[in-house]
């Protein structure tokens, strides 16, 4: 009865944290270039349940006998990032880029020890920054195809749909999108950034940019909602099970035993 | 559910910066030279959920990285050209394309705008209602009326004999990044490090503005584009205010285990 108490515990932690992930992708609804996430979850790892006697009552031949499987509750196995696309948003400012097909934008995204490091984003939202290049939001700088910052001419600013940046007529630099095998292996890193250690990505020859557009989140609200009330369904059936348990445990120290 | 709570707190708040940013920009439909704002989100720091006590048992090779909501990184302007406006007075300005007015007032910083709806002070320079002159060298004698800015920039005047006189010439700044430009109030927005240093250019030249007279830039702010991103913004507001009653109600479930 201990280990019921257990495992339900254990199962509305699930829920928790299902309710924290539900909870971040509604508040990351209007991020553009948002992924959202999913929580997937399985039983810890099992155990044999053995009885010391056969059901004729005899001893086990070898001490022991097999019941079945016994789990002692769920845990989460990982949380995964939805690489699905979002809407495009019409936008009309000259440097709102988004990627209608697949891939990523490559940012310089400078960490502790290493300047050059590369992060990948969605979020289209660039700008010009002090220096004349062309930078996100948070003012990290966008990378061409051989990843190294784009210096953006005056004047009119031009992107083809297969990511070629011309000022003018004439061509200045193309951008970096890259496309990941497994998208979904992506980690997070806050600021709309990802990161993809260990993961081969390569240029992709069209990635459909758009220009003057943004890509909305890839959060469907309804769903997200519908999550959260499965989830806290859940979460409240947990707490009857422990009540259960509980009063069970009340009957075996209060009544089993008892004379009347 | 502390963390529910605060992702749900943090998209109401970032959605309230929307609604007020869509209520600023309705609030100045009508202000000569106004840029609308836009509000960017990020999402926030994310952490191993393993730190959060969640039970977690990894898959070989996956991660479990959970968010801590969004967070607004920058409000940014929309530069695009407002509508014209013909008001046909000689002290209404208009840029043409890009650049500002460089405004000076005495013991204050300069100052950058777009508005061009400039008056007549007692000493008979243009300033604009905060005060701030346009042109500290430009002194206009002879009838207002008579003043003349050419396309480039020449400031001329009649004098009261009827001569022409050149006053001046009227030059216009532009930044790197005008995005980065920090508002200053009254219409006015002064340069931080990452807008870069004011370049000053003739009108018409490098880039650089057509100053038209007797004409006044009106907002580019879109009425049905406010009114959209604020129904938007108010669903979405809604939305997380649900994830704030679900931690809420998942509180009260835990506090309820005994009975």
């Amino acid at each position: 009865m201990i280990r019921g108490i257990y495992a339900t515990a254990s199962g509305m932690g699930v829920q928790q944290a299902r309710m924290d992930i539900i909870s971040n992708n509604l508040a990351n609804l209007s991020v553009f270039g948002f992924k959202r996430s999913s929580v997937t979850a399985a039983p810890f790892s099992e155990l044999l349940l053995v009885a010391a006697e056969q059901p004729n009552g005899t001893k086990a031949p070898r001490g022991w006998n097999a019941v079945g499987n016994l789990s002692y509750g769920a845990a989460v196995t990982a949380v995964k990032v939805d690489p699905a696309g979002g809407t495009l948003k019409e936008t009309n400012r000259q440097l709102d880029l988004a990627i209608a097909g697949d891939g990523y934008f490559a940012v310089n995204v400078p960490s502790a020890g290493d300047p050059g490091r590369v992060a990948y984003t969605r979020d289209g939202t660039f700008s010009r920054d002090a220096g004349g290049y062309l930078a996100t939001s948070a003012g990290h700088r966008v990378l061409n195809s051989s990843y190294s910052p784009i210096l953006l001419p005056d004047g009119e600013i031009s992107v083809s749909p297969a990511g070629v940046i011309s000022a003018g007529g004439a061509e200045v630099d193309s951008l970096a999108v890259v496309v990941f095998d497994d998208a979904n292996q992506m980690i997070r890193e806050g600021n709309g950034y990802f990161a993809a250690p260990g993961l081969q990505g390569s240029q992709h020859d069209n990635p459909l940019v758009r220009q003057g557009f943004l890509e909305r989140s890839n959060v469907d609200p309804n769903v997200e909602i519908t999550n959260m009330l499965t989830a806290l369904k859940a979460y409240e059936a947990g707490q009857k099970l422990i009540q259960a348990h509980d009063e069970l445990l009340g009957k075996a120290i209060n009544q089993v035993g008892t004379l009347r | 559910m502390i963390r529910t709570l605060w992702n749900g707190a943090s998209g109401a708040a970032g959605h309230q910066a929307r609604l007020d940013a869509a209520a600023n920009n309705l609030a100045n439909i009508n202000t000569t030279g106004y840029k609308k704002q836009r509000v960017v989100f990020a999402d926030l720091l994310t952490r191993e959920m393993e730190t959060s006590g969640r039970p977690v048992n990894l898959l070989p090779g996956s991660t479990a990285r959970q968010g801590g909501g969004t967070a607004v990184v920058a409000t940014c302007r929309g530069w695009e050209q407002g509508n014209v406006l013909e008001t046909g007075r000689p002290l209404d300005l208009m840029i043409e394309g890009e650049g500002f007015f460089r405004l000076e007032k005495t013991g204050e910083e300069e100052l950058y705008t777009r508005d061009g709806n400039f008056f007549l002070d007692a000493e008979g320079r243009l300033v604009n209602s905060a005060g701030y002159v346009l042109l500290d060298n430009l002194e206009l004698t002879g009838a207002p009326d008579s003043l003349a800015i050419s396309p480039n920039g020449l400031v001329t005047a009649r004098d009261a004999g009827g001569e022409l006189i050149e006053l001046g010439q009227l030059t216009l700044c532009r930044f790197i990044s005008p995005g980065n430009l920090e508002a200053a109030g009254e219409n006015m927005f002064r340069p931080t490090t990452g807008s870069g240093a004011p370049v000053e250019l003739v009108p018409g030249g490098e880039g650089a503005g057509m100053v038209r007279q007797g004409l006044l830039e009106l907002s580019n702010v879109d009425t049905v584009e406010e009114m959209t991103g604020m129904i938007e913004a108010q669903r979405s507001y809604q939305f997380n205010l649900r994830s704030v009653r679900a931690a809420d109600e998942m509180w009260g479930i835990t506090n309820n285990l005994r009975r």
